[in-house]
């Protein structure tokens, strides 16, 4: 007998908990099916790779391509400060984030395919053009795939939900036409750093409190082995046995429990749901999971319930971004860059902060900014890319680049070479076929 | 400069404090839940806030009390990128709303008349954003003052002037006009953006944040663009000024070790 209920697991002692469950017996650990025996990616310069997925758009001029000589109708209200990098300036809203442009490259020529934020999204993650119609994986579920699976899911996603507009989920969030054994395995993250698994089910009788008792864990787990037939076993599908084998792994459970974590690091972060978030995928990344996804969704913008608008400041552009998203931003990327340096860890992680596109060079009649996949950023550390480099270049605008595009394909070529998968590995799968990666970010 | 005290402990995400009943309450915005902005009220010396309206399942944010607390103003959202304005009678909760239209239209950052009778806003416009007013009605809607982007109106204690932020001159900077939008001056030019006046009880002094060299620190001075004096001098982010009817404290909501909490501090 199984039946799902519902509760939140913090995976840890003194913390709420509601949760759900449902499960069967004795599942494998099916954390993904890998391509290469034992995973082993000897020329990966990255170990991991963490996405910084700034769903909804940021606006490239209000950040980190201001146009301080523009007219006043495209350069907008925010002023401009000087960064470590000589020439380059961000707008005011990002002083932390100014003060360590030698560690990261920013690439302010990208331009996408599509100015709809499914389409482009999908784009944006998956590299590839048919990617806005169809289902195609994820840059994510690539990797994955070609790793294969060890102790932790290959491909772990951190957010409240898949990337998703007033329309629908974005079709490349996952494995795409590959399956669901390469979708994401989804994790959420509160403010307060709680960790929340929607897809983990448990077993008709195992309590919560469980968790805490590896024990007791274990034996309940034996118990209901037993009583599992083989029926039940089969009809579970690939996110309960995800599930079912992170529960019964003391050091994947160990890597999602940020109180494991000194109270300052913690702080660091700050209490937003992007912090833990951020905190959550380095710990990720330390315990080995290959590629991570932050999704920044509905975190900042509970005044716009119900639907994830992330970056999409359609109106009032001029005070969600001082208010709410720069400051956030920039507290959280400085403090993860900082936190995987003093770690040791930025050399063999990749982190790529980057939305689906750009806004509106000029100010739209909602003072504020609309879609613009003509030309927007993206900002590359960790894993031997070259600190403090701007690649690429806008117009005076914004509009468009002055030098050579880059594509989101070239962004996922890049990934993938990172992570270990050069052009064989690539074609050998079918992705990303033709496309160049980033060199000069290295 | 004197120590702030603090005022909350739960470190949750805090905006827009305001006091009514003399300085025994405040009123703020909590984020509740990721989904969940609500009006909270703290009477001062307790630790616990309570709902303002608890049966509330919209998000209700940024409220602002006439000088009796008769009638309350706030920021309603109840589509998507669209924000209504209701104004609220106390004793009743007979609202009146302007409703800025469908679609990705909004309007915040309301500032209701001490008498009542009017409330100024921020509002998207042809002419980038400016700052309207409505009756108490919720009608009879007037351009006050247009030109850039302009923002976090506050009527003074005595209604006959409104501060407010504007890019008009290049970039956020602090500016005084008359409640009918004649004679805007900016108060004073500051490098970094200036945000979220408010005014002293005797209406001589403003309290706002300012962005200076990349941090948000609370900042006073007077209405003639002299005696600027630091209030806040921390790390993190001060923001979200508020004056103590007493005119003896600024709140404000401050952020430390990345938690978000009131505090007050006082103010010669």
């Amino acid at each position: 007998m199984f039946e799902v209920g519902s509760f939140r697991s913090s995976l840890h002692g003194g913390l709420s908990r509601r949760s759900f469950l449902s499960a069967a017996a004795s599942a494998p650990l099916a954390f993904g099916l890998g391509e290469r025996a034992g995973g082993k990616t000897p020329q990966a310069k990255a170990k991991s790779v963490i996405v910084l997925w700034l769903w909804g758009a940021p606006s490239h001029i209000d950040t980190f391509d201001p146009k301080p000589n523009a007219p006043s109708e495209i350069r907008g209200p925010f002023g401009t400060i000087a960064t470590k990098t000589t020439g380059v300036r961000f707008t005011e809203l990002f002083p932390k984030t100014a003060a360590r442009s030698d560690r990261f490259a920013l690439i302010r020529s990208m331009v996408n395919f599509d100015g709809d934020h499914l389409k482009a999204g999908s784009i944006g993650l998956t590299g590839m053009l048919e990617g806005k119609d169809a289902e195609v994986p994820n840059f994510g579920s690539i990797v994955a795939r070609h790793r294969g699976a060890k102790d932790l899911p290959s491909f772990m996603a951190i957010g409240r939900g898949n990337p998703r507009d007033v329309v629908g989920p974005m079709k490349g969030f996952g494995g795409g036409n590959w399956g669901r054994n390469y979708d994401p395995f989804l994790v959420g993250c509160s403010e307060q750093g709680e960790t929340d698994i929607p897809a983990l089910k448990l077993i008709d009788g195992l309590s919560p409190a469980a968790l805490d008792d590896r024990r007791k864990l274990l034996g309940d787990l034996d118990r209901l082995n037993r009583e599992a037939d083989k029926t039940t076993f089969d009809k579970w599908d690939i996110t309960q046995k995800r599930a079912y084998g992170l529960l019964t792994n003391p050091d994947a459970r160990k890597a999602l429990d940020l109180t494991q974590e000194k109270q300052a690091t913690r702080d660091a972060y700050g209490q937003s749901s992007f912090g833990q978030s951020c905190l959550l995928a380095r710990r990720l990344a330390q315990a080995g999971v290959p590629y991570i996804q932050v999704n920044w969704s509905q975190y900042v913008e509970a005044m716009t319930p119900n639907c994830d608008f992330g970056w999409d400041t359609h109106v009032f552009n001029f005070d969600l971004l001082p208010d709410r998203h720069g400051p956030i931003f920039d507290r959280v990327y400085s403090t993860l860059l900082d936190d995987l340096r003093d770690r040791g860890m930025l050399d063999s992680t990749l982190v790529v902060a980057m939305g689906e596109f750009g806004r509106t060079p000029k100010i739209n009649g909602q003072a504020s900014r609309d879609h613009w996949p003509q030309c927007y950023f993206s900002m590359w550390a960790g894993a031997g890319v070259r600190g403090g480099t701007m690649i690429g270049d806008s117009d005076a605008t914004g509009s468009a680049p002055l030098t050579e595009p880059f594509t989101p394909g070239m962004v996922g070529a890049t990934i993938l070479e990172q992570a270990g998968m050069d052009t064989q590995a690539r074609a050998e799968m079918r992705v990303l076929p033709g496309m160049r990666a980033i060199h000069e970010l290295f | 400069m004197p120590e702030p005290v603090r005022l909350t402990t739960d470190g949750t995400q805090k905006q827009d404090p305001v006091f009514l009943k003399g300085g025994d309450e405040l009123v703020f915005t909590l984020l509740e839940s990721p989904v969940q902005l609500r009006l909270m009220r703290l009477k001062v010396g307790d630790k616990a806030p309570t709902k303002v309206n608890p049966d509330a399942t919209t998000n209700e944010f940024e409220a602002t009390f006439t000088g009796d607390g008769s009638s309350y103003a706030f920021v309603q959202s109840r589509g998507n990128l669209n924000m209504k304005l209701v104004i609220r009678e106390t004793a009743t909760s007979k609202d009146a709303v302007f409703d800025p239209g469908g679609g990705f239209a909004s309007v915040r950052r309301p500032s209701i008349h001490p008498k009542g009778d009017r409330v100024c806003f921020a509002i998207p416009a042809s002419t980038g954003q400016e700052i309207a007013s409505v009756s108490r009605d919720g009608k009879d809607r007037k351009t006050i003052t247009a030109g850039g982007i302009n923002n976090w109106p506050a009527y003074s204690p005595d209604g006959k002037r409104i501060a407010f932020c504007s890019s008009r001159e290049g970039e956020f900077d602090l500016y005084v006009m008359n409640a009918d939008g004649s004679d805007a001056k900016r108060v004073i030019k500051l490098d970094g953006m200036q945000t979220r006046p408010c005014w002293s009880p005797d209406g001589k002094r403003l309290a706002f944040t300012w962005n200076r060299d990349g941090n948000y620190d609370i900042y006073a001075v007077n209405i003639d663009g002299t005696g600027l004096v630091r209030l806040t001098d921390h790390a993190e982010r001060d923001d979200y000024a508020t004056w103590h009817p007493d005119g003896k404290s600024v709140v404000f909501v401050g952020e430390r070790n990345g938690k978000f909490d009131l505090y007050s501090v006082a103010v010669k």
